[in-house]
């Protein structure tokens, strides 16, 4: 009985208490919410700040290397070194310019197109090469230098040369070759 | 509602003194007989004080104190222990409580305790009902010698074995501190010491009495402390310090210091004897409360609804600032957003007009960069004439080496990086008649030759015309004869730049 007085006694303090406990809560909690969602909309308007600024740096150097290497680029898009693999020109050119040095013995095998290894670190363009295993018997030095000037000079991608074997048996004879000549060309866009 | 009336309620035989606490300020009301029209002015009085703490100070005969040493015990134990010796001390008193004052310093060390009693309050059901009607919540009940327990620490802290002299409405009272500890109390009604010979004559018996209860050895000196709120105890503080073989010593505490101390009014303290012990009962806390969990009741329930209120006020001013803090914060933020708005606005403009002013490109610029770099480096890799023309310049001044054969390798996979060149050198010494040390010494000329060249960076020899290592072993047929003095070298030539 007297329990249940004090309680009776207690209620309505109590659940003033309660009332205004709720009341602060709740109104606290909106404010803290509507201070996270103001707080989210800044971090999100500053990454787009920052995003917007490392745009116009990168437009600005955009706009210098195409000012600046876009001539060139053109250039090698006409010679062949942007673009696919042209193994009928280069095999056309071997058999010309063997030809016209007149080279005895002369034969090459193109291989397959592969994928040059290391890659590029951009990562947007593809370095390709194809090897050419190249044997001849060519008359002196000389010949042999006209004929890796002919081939690097020729406008079909970029002519290098990985390896070259001389032999010379005695000096009445012809000098034995056998090269590995690596013609390069660039894919544009990364095949996925 | 904070600084609620503590009521201060002195409850005698005779009539009560009511004084009034609030705000730490004590204020006297009146002191009021027990009569009909001294009820009515009570009530009368009471009306300002509805739902005020009280504090009852009860001064009458039927108090029992007794001091009583018990085994230390601790827990349930020990309230079990108490509570048992308490029915048996207070013998059926209506209002009972232990007061727990410390160890002893020798033996078992056991417990120290002083039971207090109350016999009943059935004398003083008017006042009572009367603070009833008025809805006053008790909070404290509790006797004269309790009170004066505070007091005593308050004003006599040296005294070893004190006899405290204090004269109320009620009587005079005598109560016995040993080492600030009360272990005994008497009320001498006001006829027995109204006179200061009378009220010696009580001092020396009471003396007498507390040697018989060993309470204080016959030996050992006794110090009598009167408090004199009326300025007339002045006498018989000298006929105590005259020679009565007791070993006494007397002094007043004059009403004026007394005054100074409690801070209160002197002219009061002069004209109402209960104020001292008022006075301390609303000033400090009390070590025995009497009252009863029913009685008290409606003060805890006042204290909890005031509790419940000032936590809810609490939490009302706590959430305006937090909310008011939060308010501002936000907006702070708002405007910041709106700010960084303005400016990404902006930047999106500069932008637009930076993408309108690069050219149109078959690729990425970037992609236009690498590629032209790409075909700068593959442009400028190592080509062997350049190297066999450096080889050609040495041989010029080497006529009795010839070549055989070469081997140039260059590896230019890695066009980040720029890889040297490596040729392999086959050759003989010619004429050779069989004299190595000759062919020796022309291959390691042409080696020394080959070495100081700007673009060769490192000769290695892997065939020699004879082999001079002493761990191999050196075999030539005479039938065979020497036919050549071949060697092999590896040449590491210099990155052109």
């Amino acid at each position: 009985m007297k329990q249940s007085l004090w309680i009776r006694q207690l209620l309505l303090p109590a659940a003033i208490f309660l009332l205004v406990l709720i009341v602060s809560i709740s109104w606290l909690y909106q404010r803290l919410v509507m201070v996270e969602s103001v707080q989210q909309q800044g971090q999100q308007v500053q990454a787009a700040l920052t995003e917007a600024n490392q745009k116009i740096n990168q437009s600005v150097q955009d706009k210098q290397w195409a000012g600046q290497y876009l001539k060139a680029y053109t250039q090698l898009q006409r010679s062949g070194f942007v673009g696919d693999d042209q193994r009928l020109t280069w095999y056309q050119t071997l058999v010309a310019t063997s030809s016209r040095l007149k080279l005895s013995d002369v034969s090459f095998d193109i291989a397959p197109q592969q994928l040059n290894s290391p890659a590029l670190p951009s990562g947007t363009l593809q370095l390709m090469v194809t090897p050419v295993h190249f044997t001849a018997e060519i008359p002196h030095e000389g010949v042999f230098a006209q004929l890796l000037e002919d081939l690097r000079v020729q406008e079909h991608g970029i002519f290098t040369v990985s390896e070259c074997t001389l032999t010379l048996a005695s000096e009445s004879l012809p000098l034995q070759t056998h090269c590995l000549f690596e013609w390069h060309t660039l894919t544009p866009e990364a095949k996925s | 509602m904070i600084f609620t009336a503590h009521l201060l309620l002195y409850l005698g035989a005779h009539g009560v003194s009511l004084a009034c606490q609030r705000r730490g300020k004590f204020r006297f009301i009146g002191e009021f007989v027990a009569d009909e029209a001294g009820y009515q002015a009570f009530s009368d009085a009471l009306g300002q004080f509805k739902h005020a703490r009280l504090s009852i100070l009860v001064d009458s005969v039927d108090e029992q104190y007794q001091a009583e040493s018990l085994p230390h015990v601790i827990g349930s134990a020990r309230a079990q222990m108490l509570a048992r010796r308490l029915r048996q001390v207070s013998r059926g008193s209506e209002f009972a409580a232990a007061w727990y004052q410390g160890r002893e310093d020798h033996g078992r060390r056991d417990d120290r305790y002083l039971f207090v009693s109350l016999n009943t309050l059935d004398w003083a059901k008017t006042w009572l009902a009367l603070l009833a009607q008025h809805e006053i919540h008790l909070a404290v009940l509790t006797t004269v010698p309790i009170v004066s327990h505070a007091l005593v620490r308050e004003l006599q802290k040296d005294a070893m074995s004190l006899l405290w002299v204090t004269q109320q409405s009620g009587g005079t009272r005598l109560s016995f501190f040993s080492q600030n500890r009360l272990l005994f109390s008497r009320l001498s009604t006001l006829e027995s010491s109204q006179l200061a010979g009378q009220l010696a004559d009580e001092i020396v018996k009471t003396r007498y009495y507390l040697t018989s209860h060993q309470y204080l050895p016959h030996q050992n000196p006794l110090s009598i402390a009167v408090l004199d709120t009326q300025q007339n105890r002045q006498r018989l503080c000298e006929i105590l310090n005259q020679e009565t073989g007791l070993n006494l010593s007397c002094h007043v505490r004059a009403s004026d210091v007394l005054a100074q101390h409690l801070r209160v009014n002197v002219s009061d303290l002069h004209r109402h004897r209960d104020i001292p012990h008022l006075v301390a009962l609303g000033r400090y806390s009390v070590a025995v409360n009497l009252a009863t969990p029913a009685m008290t009741l409606g003060c805890r329930q006042m204290q909890w609804r005031r509790g419940l209120y000032s936590a809810a006020v609490g939490c009302l001013v706590v959430t305006a600032v937090v909310g008011g803090y939060l308010s501002y914060y936000r907006d702070q933020l708002t405007s910041s957003v709106v700010q960084s708005r303005t400016q990404l606005v902006q930047q999106q403009q500069r932008l637009q007009q930076a993408l309108l002013q690069i050219p149109i490109t078959p690729t990425a610029p970037a992609n236009l960069k690498a590629a032209v770099e790409i075909a700068d480096k593959l442009n400028a890799s190592a080509r062997p004439m350049p190297d066999f023309v450096v080889l050609s310049e040495i041989l010029a001044h080497q006529p009795h080496i010839t070549l055989t054969g070469l081997v140039w390798q260059h590896h230019n996979s890695d066009v980040q990086a720029n890889t040297p060149s490596v040729l392999y050198v086959d050759g003989e010494v010619r004429p050779f008649q069989g004299n190595y040390r000759d062919a020796m010494a022309d291959v390691n000329l042409f080696m020394a030759e080959l070495r100081q060249h700007s673009r060769i960076e490192q000769v290695d020899a892997i065939h020699m015309p004879i082999n001079r290592d002493p761990q191999s072993s050196l075999r030539l047929s005479a039938q065979e004869g020497a036919a050549t003095a071949t060697f092999k070298l590896k040449l590491l030539l210099k990155v052109s730049s």
